[in-house]
């Protein structure tokens, strides 16, 4: 494909997120709700936590409070993919309109991922907004490293537009979709460990973590910007003479995983499409 | 009225068993919601221990995990019975079948009366059986099943009750503002930082506690919190009692005036099934 093409192809999905970012304007209460509903949870969290704090709980010198709020950030991304991507389908399907925009003449991945882009813009403010409420509320603030930690949430985000997809062709097929986003997003919590140190965490639920590719994600982040050693890997590897740090294992297998669920979810999305077209099962729910 | 409360139901049921799914979330929610302050608070305190020993200087119990689970749970309870109204209005406004709705010749508070009913008897079942699981897991079984749990469920049934006249004014607000999915994703966390879900809403400032008391679970939450973990009242048993019997007569009238008001008002602007 030549560049001019791929240019015109990012040009046309600004454009859609232009026009979806138009449309979320038009729900204003719905914008002030963004802001007002995470600076009330980060109260309640605060609060809760101050009831535990004992002056000498510190993980790796650093305050638990500042790993909940770089877990925090971080769980916004991933977030916005679960409920931009399935809970935007779902509303096309409720609303009747997914079947014409898959008989625009555009490709089928654009659309999810213009929807993303609508709401990544419309998240930017709060990635400002988040720290200083936390900051507000705690008197707590630790950035580091800022431009690799710019460069893993880079990453990161390839790795969510991957599962974006995956997750999209799920919806696709299960319909029901609010019920498999809140499975995710409770099990990402818990699992993790977005609001606490992954060291909080017992052996065995510790297990379930290090399975989960999201939490290396989480981790590498909270890593890097706090300026701290990874929680999920401790041990260095030695490969050809060479001794690799964990946080450097932690960003290999970063972007690895972002890899594999790139490519992977770009291919069973295509399938779902075509065969729910098929099916002609694109617009029931 | 009583065929179209059994219709009512019969179509809930129908719609809540073909999405078997939802029914386990609706179990595992509550509990969920619980262990993430739980497990910040092992994170900031060191240990389990220590978290007690900390909780117990600052709160008066070292039962935390109760303390958590119960805010967790009856704040639950209380959102789903308050949402349920405002969600439904919001679906068929979606699906386009509300106006369909109002033309039949039913009236609308006898399908907020079914609704209700249902909302009700569903979400006793999840607080039950959430509470229960999650009595098993942080083994608190003992201290729950006590005869005091029936003066509980005395002060669960009065600060429920007026909740039907917050699902009424949220159902006005959506019809009104027709964005039900932000009003609720506004009104959960506030509702959840008033009647104090994780803390006891005494830590907070004069005038945040002024606007809780005027909510009908911030007292039972507190009371039962008492009655359970043996810890002050939020005034005294009677006079919490008093207030909440006002409140249930108070907040449904309310409810249910500004309902009539918003619903006639869309009515006569044609804005009803709009969204």
């Amino acid at each position: 494909m030549h560049i001019r093409e791929k240019i015109n192809d990012i040009k046309l999905i600004f454009r859609m997120s232009k026009y979806l970012l138009k449309i979320s304007l038009r729900y204003p209460v719905n914008f002030v709700a963004d802001f007002i509903e995470l600076a009330l949870w980060v109260a309640i969290f605060t609060t809760a936590v101050l009831l535990f704090s004992s002056p000498d709980g510190k993980v790796q010198g650093v305050s638990p409070a500042l790993f909940t709020l770089w877990g925090f950030i971080m769980f916004i991304f991933i977030s916005d993919v679960i409920w931009a991507i399935g809970g935007g389908l779902r509303y096309d399907q409720m609303t009747g309109i997914l079947e014409q925009n898959f008989l625009a003449p555009i490709s089928e991945y654009y659309y999810p991922l213009a929807r993303l882009f609508r709401v990544y813009i419309r998240d930017l403010p709060l990635f400002f907004f988040v720290p200083i409420v936390f900051w507000i509320f705690t008197g707590e603030f630790i950035a580091k490293n800022i431009l690799l930690s710019l460069y893993i949430v880079g990453i990161s985000i390839f790795c969510f537009i991957g599962f974006g997809y995956l997750y999209a062709a799920m919806v696709l097929r299960m319909k029901r979709s609010a019920l498999v986003s809140n499975i995710l997003q409770f099990i990402l919590m818990i699992f993790g460990a977005v609001f606490y140190p992954f060291s909080a965490l017992p052996d065995n639920m510790l297990l379930i973590s290090k399975v989960i590719p999201f939490s290396y994600y989480i981790d590498a982040f909270r890593a890097c910007i706090l300026g701290i050693q990874p929680e999920l890997i401790e041990i260095s590897l030695g490969v050809g003479g060479m001794t690799l740090s964990p946080f450097l294992i932690e960003l290999i297998i970063i972007h690895i995983v972002a890899f594999i669920f790139l490519a992977l979810g770009l291919s069973v999305y295509r399938r779902s499409v075509i065969k729910a077209k098929m099916e002609g099962t694109l617009h029931t729910y | 009225m009583l065929e179209v409360v059994k219709a009512v139901l019969k179509v809930r049921w129908k719609y809540t068993i073909r999405y078997p799914g939802w029914l386990i979330m609706f179990f595992i929610i509550p509990v969920v919601f619980s262990v993430i302050p739980i497990v910040l608070g092992w994170a900031v305190a060191g240990s389990p221990q220590q978290a007690a020993l900390n909780f117990k200087e600052r709160v008066g119990t070292e039962h935390y995990t109760l303390f958590m689970v119960l805010g967790s749970m009856i704040w639950l309870l209380s959102i789903s019975i308050m949402w349920d109204f405002g969600m439904w209005l919001r679906e068929e406004q979606q699906m386009g079948t509300l106006e369909q709705i109002l033309v039949t010749p039913v009236n609308i508070f006898t399908l907020l009366l079914a609704s209700s009913l249902w909302a009700l008897m569903y979400s006793i079942i999840q607080f039950i059986v959430a509470l229960i699981i999650a009595g098993i897991i942080f083994n608190f079984l003992p201290l729950l099943f006590t005869p005091s749990l029936l003066l509980c469920t005395v002060y669960l049934v009065l600060g429920i009750f007026p909740l039907t006249g917050f699902a009424l004014l949220i159902g006005s607000l959506i019809v009104k503002l027709k964005e039900a999915e932000a009003i609720i994703r506004l009104l959960q966390p506030l509702l959840a930082f008033l009647v104090g879900i994780f803390y006891p809403i005494t830590i907070m400032p004069y005038f945040v506690k002024l606007i809780a008391l005027t909510i009908p679970l911030t007292i039972t939450l507190h009371d039962v919190r008492a009655i359970l973990l043996n810890l002050d009242y939020l005034f005294n048993p009677y006079l919490d009692l008093f207030i909440l019997l006002i409140y249930c007569a108070i907040w449904p009238i309310l409810g249910l005036y500004m309902f009539q008001y918003v619903e006639k008002k869309a009515k006569k602007e044609g804005t009803l099934s709009a969204y």
